[in-house]
């Protein structure tokens, strides 16, 4: 009997060894396959749309529009690329809607299709164009997909990082099937992607800069004003979301402003600058049913400096989403701009570094992710709670690690919600973790704490967390913006 | 007795050593040019008498050429020159700086007569100011050490590094650490005219931090005192902590704010305390500026405060200050990198000054000096220097202004004219009230030879007034005329550029051969003004002196050298296309220019050799010319090649072959400047777009477009941008299409000109409009305020565009067709008008604007360039000062065709 203890306790011992000699990586759960490009031509990739033919569109910052044959073929090396369309300016949006390619950029939405199928694109028509471009390279506009009412979504940046210099810079507008315009949001900085949730709610990324501390994934609830006034003397020339907002104020904090200003939907997740990225970019949404993994109905957003995959779990309170924020795959060939999730599981990420620098250092990319059927050991959810947090994992987890507060680490902070450049992270508390309790279905643990900061970001680092297997977390970090606590 | 003797025989040896060796008034160009040449005695005696400004005491009624040079200005002078360094220069000048052109004006003196006057000087002088030398900072020393034997001081100075000899033909520096402060000596090299007028020192425009690291470098043997305490610490801090809780890793007394006292290059603080004695009580304005964090405390309150890592930055405070002591502390920290510390204060009474230098080390008001003497003003001195300055000729040559006046001289000496070839001023010995020159053999010799020939000299001119002028100002210690002169071999290796390859041309300064034929007026002016950088690969700079000192040459060179010989060739064709062939030949497919020449901001390929933009500003068009077909004629060893060579040019195609009108294109095209279109081949990556098959559609910011710019480029060689803001085509050019290196390099700021020529510009704003009569007129509203509405493009198989946009009832399609003709591509234009319901009347559709004329052939032609070939009915009408060409529109079953030719 003792010996078999012993035999036991050593086999435990040389598997936990194991593991911690040869962590799993990403790649063993989501290879990433990299596109060989034309020749000689530069795709910077902002903006991807499969089209219902199966060839995959993709919409460069040069203004050309690709079609991908065989994109989704086990051999990336497979691929056939031809160019269908060229002219148009710095495309970071793409559509399809019977038979017309919708294509968000500079200047406008315009739609596109090829009519004497000859596989180059010779309609272009203005959809809408009513917004202004004053000339500054800052000036982006980015488009989303249909909504359910046929509507695209186009943020538009605003004239540098400040200032609104022609009418609906810094504000989200909707291009609408019969091609009027409808200013929706205000309140936008400098967008680097939009999508939406697998409810059909809109989303876009802004950036760090004036009013954003840091980046952050934001929702479009129309109406809603996101943060930044530069843009607010456009009310002038509309009512269609009422008055203008109060000011905020600079120095303070993101929800001491959205407490007086009914109109602020505060950031959905607070990216934490260099901790998880620079640059926020493209979003999707895993609305594949299983085909890319566990995360269902969860959301992907790019950033561009970190060339990297961020994945997004939302919950709503109080009539507002928040939630965390998790590391989900790095080593994108460039900087991450287009992200796309198709029907068959695939992501296709689109990258570039003009410009702007990133830690992918191919000037532009193609790349595909996808699903080898493996399940990742990750904190699948983390659910705020009025005294903690519940996290559900992945897989099933070892109760004496998971149930151990020496696992967790929690720190909590913010930024300064201010009219200058950025914020440092501030007001820092270190919350206690009073009890960590394992969930009967061994898949999850009811954190209970100590000190909950609303409004803050709660970093918590689940470094001792073992699976059953006893492996470790592939991503232990969690980000969750707390800006409102659940009763 | 014996002790005597042996004293009297040791000075005598000294006298006769001193003799044979002789320092002597030392002036580059006596050393170089005259010393030496028998046949220009009296020419280098005329220049002795006016380079040491013999004739402020010895009035000329005729003075034959005399380049006269003004004495330094001594306003002030206490406080720019150290007391003691005062003291001992005027007791005797050639000792204390071999080679001075100041006379010792107590030569004959006994030693208590000399010793009461030269400390009443010295006391009149020092009471002008007041004086504390500072010590040199290690980094700015080594910046300024390069900069010394870069930017041109050497010419005349000579090398200073330890291996290098002193030469006879440099201007003697002097022991200068004796002598200046830092903010002095940064404040001459700034300015150096103002307290030298005389010009021979010119203005090397230094930057600020240029005279400050070369100042740093020229006194970094200063000692200063050690006035203030200080206490050092170590650590690594990200803000200033409380040095006051902490205890010092070591402490003592620093001279001014001495950051090495600490003995370390990173990771240390240090505080430094120190008393100020303020006389007017009233606002005292504090700088503070550090490399990293600073702040400055007045009696326990922050005055200044410039905490933080940071490289260095200045900050200024002010505090309401009372009569009496205050105590200062200045707290620093050092992270890594840079590290400075620097505090300047200004107040009642107090112009701006070194704080540092001001404080002292107890509350006790003392004059500190680093070896321990001590100084008194004493009034009734100051009273009798003053008198002295100007009995005994001080006030001759210079100028001192107490209270805004300058002091007058009362001292007379004989004059010129009746002066005797010996004795006085430059006699071997010294004689009593006599200032004494030191002057050497050769050098009495030439000026007594010129007073001899006084009546017979006369006022040189032509190329010997350049001589005189050039050897005055050492123009000669950089520049070669006619053979005479230039860089001597001693100083060859301290001229150096940036770009070796370009060998000696890219470092030593050009030749003044020929210069008023190759210079026109108003450069030449500009350089003897202002100084001139047209060669930033050379790192020696060409100075400024001031016309009016230099005068001469401003007539002088145009007056020798020019030359008229080439005249501009005439051509059939109109200008810009004559601007078009030389801005192709410049270009990468042409000769090839922009290989070594940057245009511009935009660099050339290989070498950055001088810009082309600046020829036509600096060149004269006729010199231009013969330079092109033989460049080594006119500038010995330049690697510049001729593509004429013996006048025939590699070019046969291009302007029928014609040298002169190739030369003349070329010129023409520079002529325009930074308005001239830049030529192929240069600003680093291009990304030229060029339609080889279809037409190519940039969308994009284009020049004299609005941001919604379109641009086409067709594989015919014509293009053109149509404007979807505006609805019209704005631009349409030849050859080359677009550079998209603007917009697809980086972030893509910027309008981006087309890459052509041949540019013409179509009128913007709406481009049909209802005029009720053609009295009315065109509305000057932007077309999207007037209703217009782009609805996009189509392209036909040929993959040309027809742009579609709609304005009230009405919906336009435009095309635009190139069309090949014997010479350029033209355009053919379609406008199809569609109306929806009632079509308007009145209706017009404006073609052009400008100076417009009808030929006898029917044709309209803009600007003298572009024809426009218009249906019968069109009207020319003069509208707002400009004339316009309207096309009306007539609808037929709701439709109308408007057709325009474009040919240029």
């Amino acid at each position: 009997m003792r010996l078999l203890i012993s035999l036991c306790l050593l086999t435990i011992t040389t598997s936990s060894l194991i593991a911690q000699e040869n962590p799993p990586t990403e790649d063993d759960y989501y290879p990433l396959a990299a596109f060989t490009l034309p020749e000689g031509e530069v795709l910077e990739i902002g903006a991807i749309q499969p089209i219902p033919d199966g060839r995959l569109a993709v919409g460069t910052r040069r203004g050309e529009i690709w079609m991908v044959e065989n994109a989704w073929s086990t051999d990336v090396g497979k691929a056939k690329l031809t160019r269908f369309a060229h002219g148009m300016h710095e495309i970071l949006g793409l559509a399809w809607k019977e038979g017309w390619l919708y294509v968000t950029h500079r200047p406008d939405v315009s739609r596109i299709r090829d009519t004497d199928k000859d596989g180059k694109a010779d309609e272009f028509e203005v959809v809408n164009d009513d917004w202004g471009i004053s000339g500054d390279y800052h000036e982006y506009a980015f488009g989303s997909k249909f909504d359910k009412d046929g509507n695209i979504w186009v943020t538009l940046c605003l004239t540098g990082s400040f200032s609104s210099k022609v009418p609906y810079r810094g504000w989200c507008v909707r291009v609408t099937p019969d091609g009027k315009m409808i200013p929706t949001c205000s309140g936008i900085r400098s967008p680097g992607g939009m999508g939406f949730n697998a409810k059909g709610d809109v989303f876009y990324t802004d950036n760090q800069g004036p009013w954003n501390g840091t980046c952050s994934l934001k929702w479009l609830k129309p109406g809603s004003f996101q943060g930044h006034p530069g843009g607010f003397e456009w009310f002038k020339m509309t009512d269609a979301i009422g008055e203008k907002p109060t000011e905020p104020e600079s120095g303070s904090r993101i929800m001491a402003e959205a407490k007086k200003i009914t109109e602020f939907e505060p950031p959905v997740i607070l990216f934490p600058y260099k901790k998880m990225g620079q640059s926020a970019s493209g979003i999707a949404c895993d609305t594949t049913n299983g085909k890319f993994g566990p995360f269902k109905n969860q959301m992907f957003v790019g950033d561009q400096t970190y060339s990297t995959i961020m994945r997004c779990y939302l919950e709503e309170i109080e009539g507002h989403y928040q939630g965390a924020c998790f590391p989900f795959r790095s080593g994108i060939g460039s900087g991450t701009l287009g992200v796309e999730m198709t029907e068959s599981g695939a992501m296709f990420v689109g990258g570039t570094n003009r410009g702007w620098g990133s830690r992918g250092n191919k000037p532009f990319s193609l790349d595909r992710i996808t699903w080898n059927g493996k399940v990742p050991f990750e904190i699948l959810e983390m659910k705020a709670r009025p005294d903690g947090f519940e996290l559900v994992f992945t897989e099933e987890i070892d109760p004496a690690t998971v149930g151990n507060l020496d696992s967790y680490k929690l720190q909590t902070y913010t930024y300064i919600f201010q009219s200058s450049y950025g914020s440092p992270e501030v007001d820092h508390t270190f919350p206690k973790i009073t009890s960590a309790k394992v969930g009967a279905d061994k898949k999850s643990v009811i954190l209970t704490i100590d000190g909950l900061q609303e409004g803050h970001v709660h970093e918590l680092m689940s470094a001792g967390v073992r699976s059953k297997a006893g492996l470790p977390l592939l991503h232990n970090e969690a980000y969750y913006t707390l800006n409102y606590i659940p009763k | 007795m014996r002790i005597l003797f042996a004293l009297a025989f040791a000075f005598c040896t000294y006298s006769l050593h001193s003799d044979a060796m002789a320092a002597h008034p030392q002036l580059p160009a006596f050393e170089r040019f005259y010393a030496n040449d028998e046949a220009k005695e009296i020419d280098a005696g005329l220049y002795l008498l006016g380079e040491l400004n013999c004739v402020k005491c010895h009035q000329a009624d005729k003075q034959p050429g005399l380049t006269l040079r003004s004495a330094p200005v001594l306003t002030d002078v206490g406080s720019r020159i150290d007391r003691q360094h005062i003291e001992k220069f005027i007791a005797d000048p050639q000792t204390v700086k071999p080679g001075t052109l100041m006379p010792n004006l107590f030569a004959g003196l006994s030693d208590a007569e000399k010793e009461q006057k030269v400390t009443a000087l010295t006391h009149f002088l020092t009471n002008t100011g007041s004086f504390q030398p500072t010590p040199a900072s290690g980094p700015f020393v080594n910046k300024g050490r390069n900069l010394f034997h870069q930017v041109g001081c050497v010419a005349c100075h000579g090398s200073q590094k330890k291996e290098a000899k002193p030469l006879a033909t440099s201007v003697p520096l002097g022991k200068l650490d004796e002598k200046y402060s830092i903010n002095a000596l940064t404040d001459f090299l700034r300015d150096p005219h103002k307290h030298r007028p005389s010009g021979r020192m010119p203005n090397l425009n230094l930057k600020n931090e240029e005279a400050r690291d070369i100042a740093n470098y020229l006194l970094k043997d200063v000692i200063a005192p050690a006035n203030i305490l200080y206490q050092a610490f170590e650590g690594s801090w990200q803000e200033l902590p409380d040095f006051g809780t902490m205890t010092p890793k070591s402490s003592g007394k620093s001279a001014g704010f001495d950051l090495t006292v600490a003995g370390k290059r990173n990771n240390f603080g240090i505080r430094f305390i120190g008393y100020l004695h303020i006389e007017k009580a009233g606002r005292y304005n504090f700088r503070l500026g550090s490399d990293d964090g600073s702040w400055l405390l007045i009696d326990g309150e922050k005055i200044v405060d410039v905490d933080g890592i940071h490289p260095h930055s200045t900050k200024t405070g002010s505090v309401e200050l009372t009569a009496g002591v205050h105590e200062v502390i200045v707290d620093y920290f050092q992270g890594g990198g840079e590290w400075t510390l620097a505090a300047d204060y200004e107040g009642p009474g107090v112009k701006r000054r070194s704080l540092a230098a001001d404080l002292t080390p107890t509350k006790k008001k003392i004059v500190v000096k680093a070896d321990g003497d001590t100084f008194t003003l004493d009034e009734q001195l100051v009273a009798e220097g003053r008198q002295i300055f100007a009995s005994v000729g001080c006030a001759n040559c210079h100028d001192l202004k107490i209270d805004n006046q300058n002091i007058k001289s009362t001292f007379a000496a004989k004059k010129l004219a009746e002066l005797k070839p010996e004795g006085g001023c430059q006699a071997a010995g010294s004689m009593k009230g006599v200032p004494h020159f030191s002057l050497n053999e050769t050098q009495s010799k030439v000026i007594n030879t010129a007073l001899s020939q006084l009546n017979s000299a006369e006022t040189p001119t032509g190329e010997q007034a350049v001589f005189r002028t050039m050897a005055t100002f050492n123009c000669y210690a950089c520049h070669a005329r006619n053979d005479i002169g230039g860089v001597e071999r001693e100083r060859e290796a301290d001229f150096v550029g940036t770009i070796p390859e370009m060998g000696d041309e890219g470092r030593i300064p050009p030749a003044l051969t020929g210069a008023g034929d190759k210079l026109n007026d108003s450069w030449l002016q500009h350089i003897l003004n202002n100084g001139a950088n047209d060669r930033p690969y050379m790192l020696t700079r060409m100075p400024k002196f001031g016309a009016n000192h230099v005068k001469t040459l401003l007539t002088a060179f145009p007056e020798l050298d020019r030359k008229t010989l080439s005249p501009r060739a005439k051509f059939d064709q109109p200008d810009y296309r004559v601007k078009a062939e030389g801005r192709a030949m410049v270009g990468e497919k042409g000769l090839s220019c922009v290989k070594c020449h940057p245009f511009g901001n935009k660099k050339s390929s290989g070498i950055q050799a001088l810009d082309l933009q600046t020829m036509s500003t600096r060149l004269r068009e006729d010199w231009f010319y013969r330079y092109m077909i033989n460049p080594q004629e006119y500038r010995r060893g330049t690697r510049m090649p001729s593509a004429w060579p013996n006048g025939r040019t590699i070019l046969p195609k291009v302007l029928d072959g014609d040298t002169n009108k190739q030369l003349s294109a070329i010129w023409m095209y520079l002529e325009d400047r930074d308005k001239a279109a830049v030529p192929l081949g240069v600003g680093g990556q291009s990304i030229v777009l060029e339609a080889k098959n279809a037409p190519i559609i940039y969308r994009n910011f284009i020049t004299d477009l609005s941001p919604r710019g379109i641009a086409v480029g067709y594989p015919e060689e014509a293009h053109l941008a149509f404007d979807a803001e505006e609805m019209v085509v704005r631009s349409i050019w030849h050859g080359s299409f677009i550079d998209a290196a603007k917009h697809w390099v980086g972030r893509g700021q910027g309008n981006q000109n087309p890459l052509g020529d041949h540019l013409v510009k179509l009128p913007t704003g709406q481009p049909f409009a209802v005029l009720d009569s053609l009295d009315v007129s065109w509305p000057t509203d932007k077309a999207r305020d007037a209703g217009y509405s782009f609805l996009g493009y189509e392209l036909n198989k040929a993959g040309r565009p027809t742009f579609l946009y709609a304005f009230a009832s009405v919906t336009v399609a435009d095309y635009s067709t190139p069309v090949p003709n014997k010479g350029d591509t033209s355009f053919s234009r379609t406008l199809t008008v569609t109306a929806d319901g009632k079509a308007p009347e009145n209706f017009y559709l404006r073609v052009a604007t400008g100076n417009i004329e009808k030929r006898a052939d029917g044709l309209y032609v803009l600007d003298k360039i572009l024809e426009l070939k218009v249906p019968s009915d069109a009207i020319t009408r003069s509208s707002n000062g400009k004339q316009e060409l309207l096309l009306p529109v007539i609808f037929t079953d709701n439709k109308a065709e408007l057709k325009v030719e474009y040919v240029w």
